[in-house]
């Protein structure tokens, strides 16, 4: 290795040598730094190799971690200078000629690799083309310039690239091997042919899931005060803060593996989503929405731990956050951020759900609902998780103290767990090692998520990811890859001795133990009588779902969904309000912008509501586009948490045969609320649920379906002495108003044509925005409101997630009765996922097309100038 | 001490099951590749329904199902229009640019009913050059949004700061 700094050839050229001495001494000094490469100092690190004998290709000095780590707590945020913290040792970038990275998973002995599947670049407004190599074949370049945060970004995303493949590769081999023993698993054995284990499913340039084909990382973009993760792109983006200059998320190298971590959290919620490089789903699944949510939540926690697979600490960005905001999170209750007495890691002082949603540990008296938070009780569990795989299985005595091994197994764990949950094609499982084309009885049969054109709306809304649906899983991949263990099976898990008693006891020490069984007796969903063996011969799955240990649930309570309800005005509090309203035209507006720079565009309806007409008297007008904020309201002894409300269609009407021409339905009763007085149907189709999610609307013949679902809100219909609550449709057609299609709400023309066949003229008056219509709450203390609980303790200020969008149409007579049904539900639920008259095994998933799960909420309201 | 033997002669059992089951898997990495259906790219004849253009459907639909599934609406050029229409409603003033960027047409059935659709990736620059990109589908007859997917994970320094709307001081005056 032959290595000469520039610092010293200057100096002997101020020195007046000549071009002869110098060209002798090149050949010298680099013989002697060749006896000793660590004679390369970080202040070496800012000068430029002029002779590189090959030993240098591709190399640079990077910073290995940040200034907090490398220079002490006490450097601030303020002119940062990497230069002087860059390691002394040369590090590969890349092979490429360019600032790009390649990508290699391990298929067994297969190796499948993405040439520059990485391009580094600075900011989404420069240059697209990444740096190329210097002259002498390295990446040095001047410190605190783009160049060098694009080679530094680049090399710790490469990082965290092969080390997420790796685990990857790790997990793809475990989960094959149950196969041989007729088990089913997630991640499918068809992946290397899909290519979905990194952003590259599709090839041809008009057939694409994404922007580019390649992961971009902006090291210095045009976001102030954020990092982000855009899987449109893909890209990640590091942003810098204006009232810190010279700061940047990069320096902080913890920052960019969170960033790669929901990255990887995209690929592997997809890694089912295709079955190879032309045949794919053309929606992709996601964690998160546009405010607070479980999803989000765990996302958060999941990128949090993957900082702590990369670097072994057990505290995230103290730099980038900690220094800039005091916003630095631990992760594990080992970390004196904590200073609440009692947080322990012992059984009793675990940073447990839902006591710790609001928790910020740098401000521990202070509620505040936001994703990263709550993702805390995640990050805490799997580096506890963690910790205990290493002495439980014997990992300990590794050179690395079992930190690797330990880690891959919770890859594993999380891979299964993800590639299930995101499941698009809805099928859950494959025929061994090919996917699933069986059919019963002549259909598709589905296990995961409704079917293959509906599994979005039920992962994502109707049966989401929650703290209850995603550690169920987890907890059964547990029990399947790492506990498992019977005497007459020759398959043994990765660690026995870490056993079910003791993956529920660690979980319910974190309040995660929110099931009553794992849900894994392989039901399709739509019939308990169909099942994985019954589409898959010979594959074996327990006939009832495995149960959890009542005695092991000491912390995690569950509550009646009866005990919700919504908040009403007492004489004792007299302030209780139902919901809030939000109608002022400043707030709307800000709101929806805000709503669509978080990448959920909704389709307002043009002519008949905007903002324009928001008259700001908290009241429901004709013309406003409105955002809604249920205050619910928790009569139980325990806290609520992961509170969901939905507005989205369900299966709620029945449909007379006599009026299949009209499309007139009846309201089902489903509660004491709307009684068949009231013009309600109890009998008929509201018996049964129906089994798919379609819409109640007219073939091309103008006639209507027997079963479908229905828009939540309803009008109330005065004709003469009797009231009854009917469908928007039909209300349109009466009360003098004669209320054509394009006078509806959602109703969209051409120049071209008149008709639109996505409209729904069930929801002509008043609708809930698609994409704006469901909120959550973190959670609800006993006895306690929303507002209680979580608004009142933020200043009373709500964040989006709590929001739902309502248009109202200008055409509404003054007066108008309506009543809109929506479903709420929530993690700790007793009775909201499982079935009591089949031995608790969880709903199948058209079941949540109806009202079983859920407590029906009636939000009821008059339009009035 | 039975657990112990038990645990060794499972897991020589493992090793011979995991020996043959690695070599049964090797073979079979191309093999699956022919199991597997071909993509199913069905080009519908144009006069199946008035205005149908060419279309095409995710693999997973039944061969059987497609010829009997006609897609309900028309594709027109102005979906693209409308869509913006659409977006520059929500975003009002501070929106600056509107990059749309195809990337498939397809039919899908949309809660119920076949659509001609349009996967588009939408990319937006405010008025604060901030950039975010997210992908939509849309009626390719009047560009109509009808789901959106793969919006951005934001990380701010400080979660505090995040966008929150402050209650109608009316609702506790007291």
């Amino acid at each position: 290795m032959k290595v000469v700094r520039q610092r010293m050839t200057k100096k002997l050229l101020q020195k007046g040598a000549s071009l002869g001495m110098l060209l002798l001494s090149i050949p010298l000094l680099g013989l002697l730094t060749s006896c000793n490469p660590t004679e390369l100092t970080a202040r070496n690190a800012q000068s430029n190799i002029i002779l590189n004998d090959a030993s240098f290709d591709g190399k640079a000095y990077v910073y290995k971690d940040s200034p907090y780590v490398l220079a002490g707590p006490n450097y601030g945020p303020s002119n940062v200078n990497m230069g002087k913290l860059t390691d002394r040792r040369a590090e590969l970038i890349t092979t490429n000629t360019r600032l790009t990275g390649n990508c290699e998973m391990m298929f067994f002995s297969f190796n499948v690799s993405i040439p520059e599947c990485i391009h580094s670049l600075s900011k989404e407004s420069g240059t697209t083309t990444p740096v190329p190599r210097n002259a002498d074949r390295t990446y040095v370049f001047a410190p605190n310039t783009p160049e060098f945060y694009q080679v530094n970004a680049l090399y710790h995303v490469s990082q965290a690239t092969q080390t997420f493949l790796k685990k990857l590769s790790y997990a793809y081999e475990q989960a094959q091997l149950v196969v041989p023993y007729g088990e089913a698993k997630s991640i499918p054995y068809y992946l290397m042919n899909s290519k979905l284990f990194w952003f590259k499913a599709m090839s041809s340039s008009d057939r694409r899931l994404f922007n580019t084909d390649y992961l971009t990382t902006y090291s210095q973009c045009e976001l102030e005060g954020n990092a982000s993760f855009s899987a449109a792109g893909p890209t990640l983006c590091f942003g810098g803060i204006a009232q810190f200059p010279g700061f940047y998320f990069v320096q902080d190298p913890s920052v960019i593996y969170h960033e790669f971590a929901h990255a990887m959290v995209s690929i592997l919620l997809n890694l089912r989503n295709g079955t190879n490089a032309s045949s794919y789903h053309p929606l992709r699944s996601n964690m998160g929405s546009y405010g607070y949510d479980e999803a989000g939540s765990i996302n958060e926690g999941i990128a949090d731990y993957f900082s702590f697979i990369m670097n072994k600490r057990e505290r995230f960005a103290e730099f980038a956050l900690g220094k800039t905001f005091n916003q630095s999170r631990p992760l594990s209750e080992n970390d004196s951020l904590h200073s609440i007495p009692g947080i322990e890691e012992s059984s009793s002082g675990r940073l447990a759900y839902p006591q710790f949603l609001l928790y910020d540990p740098n401000h521990p008296d202070e509620a505040v609902e936001d994703v990263h938070y709550a993702g805390q009780i995640v990050s805490h569990y799997m580096v506890a998780l963690t910790k205990t795989l290493k002495y439980e299985c014997g990992y300990t005595s590794d050179a690395d103290g079992g930190h690797d091994r330990a880690t891959s197994v919770v890859m594993l764990l999380l891979s299964e767990t993800l590639s299930e949950l995101g499941d698009l094609y809805a099928r859950g499982v494959d025929d061994y090692y090919a996917p699933l084309t069986a059919k019963i009885n002549g259909e598709d049969v589905f296990f995961n998520n409704l079917n293959y054109n509906n599994s979005y709306l039920w992962t994502h809304f109707n049966n989401p990811i929650t703290f209850r649906r995603f550690f169920q899983t987890f907890g059964k991949n547990i029990n399947k890859y790492v506990s498992y263990f019977n005497p007459s099976s020759p398959r043994v898990g990765l660690c026995p001795s870490f056993d079910k008693n003791k993956s529920e006891r660690l979980m319910d020490d974190y309040g995660l133990l929110l099931f009553k069984t794992y849900n894994d007796n392989g039901t399709s969903t739509t019939s308990r009588s169909i099942s994985y063996s019954t589409a898959v011969p010979g594959m074996v799955h327990p006939a009832n779902p495995t149960g959890v240990s009542e005695n092991n649930r000491r912390k995690s309570i569950l509550i009646s969904k009866q005990l919700l309800q919504l908040s009403a005005r007492t004489d004792e509090n007299p302030s209780r309000v139902g919901f809030y309203i939000v109608d002022n035209s400043t707030d709307m507006e800000g709101i929806l912008q805000n709503l669509l720079y978080k990448g959920f565009a909704v389709p307002i309806s043009t002519n008949v509501a905007g903002t324009e007409y928001n008259n700001n008297n908290i009241k429901i007008s004709p013309g406003e586009i409105i955002a809604v904020i249920p205050n619910l309201q928790n009569n139980s002894n325990s806290t609520m948490a992961g509170v969901q409300i939905l507005a989205t269609d369900w299966d709620h009407a029945h449909l007379p045969s006599d009026k299949l021409s009209t499309g007139h339905f009846k309201p089902c009763v489903v509660d004491t609320v709307t009684t068949v007085d009231q013009g309600a149907e109890a009998g008929g189709s509201c018996t049964t649920t129906e089994p798919d999610f379609k819409r109640l609307l007219p073939n091309s013949s103008g006639v209507f379906p027997a079963t479908g679902v229905a828009p939540v809100c309803m009008v109330l219909l005065e004709e003469g002495e009797s009231s009854k609550w009917v469908s928007q449709h039909e209300y349109r057609k009466k009360q003098g108003l004669s209320l054509l299609d394009k006078d509806c709400l959602g109703y969209s023309t051409t120049s071209a044509t008149d008709k639109d066949f996505a409209f729904n003229p069930h929801e002509c008056l008043v609708r809930f925005l698609p994409g704006a219509n469901s909120a959550f709450f973190s959670k609800i203390d006993s006895q306690k409101t929303y507002y209680e609980t979580v608004l009142k303790e933020s200043g009373g200020s709500f964040n989006m997630g709590n929001a739902m969008i309502m248009e109202v149409n200008k055409w509404i007579p003054p007066g108008t009765k309506f009543r809109c049904r929506m479903r709420a539900r929530f993690s700790n639920c007793s009775d909201c996922y499982t079935d009591g008259s089949n031995g608790n095994d969880d709903f199948i998933d058209a079941e949540y097309n109806g009202h079983k799960p859920f407590k029906v909420i009636n939000f009821d309201f008059d339009v009035n100038d | 001490m039975i657990k112990r033997n038990h645990l060794v002669l499972f897991s020589l059992a493992i090793i011979a099951t995991v020996l043959a089951a690695r070599y049964f898997f090797r073979p079979e990495v191309h093999t699956v590749q022919k199991k597997q259906e071909p993509a199913q790219h069905v080009n519908l004849k144009e006069d199946q329904i008035d205005g149908l253009k060419k279309g095409r459907f995710p693999a997973s639909i039944p061969k059987a199902n497609i010829n009997n599934r006609k897609a309900a609406n028309i594709p027109s050029h102005e979906w693209r229009e409308q869509l913006e229409k659409t977006l520059k409603a929500q975003g009002g003033n501070s929106l600056k640019e509107i990059n749309l960027n195809k990337v498939d047409s397809f039919v899908w059935s949309h809660e119920g009913v076949p659509l001609h659709v349009e996967s588009v990736i939408v990319t937006l620059k405010n008025d604060k050059n901030s950039v975010t990109t997210f992908k939509v589908l849309v009626d390719a007859q009047t560009g109509k949004i009808l789901k959106n997917w793969d919006q951005p994970v934001l990380d701010p320094a400080n979660p505090r700061h995040s966008f929150r709307v402050k209650l109608d001081p009316r609702y506790h005056a007291d």
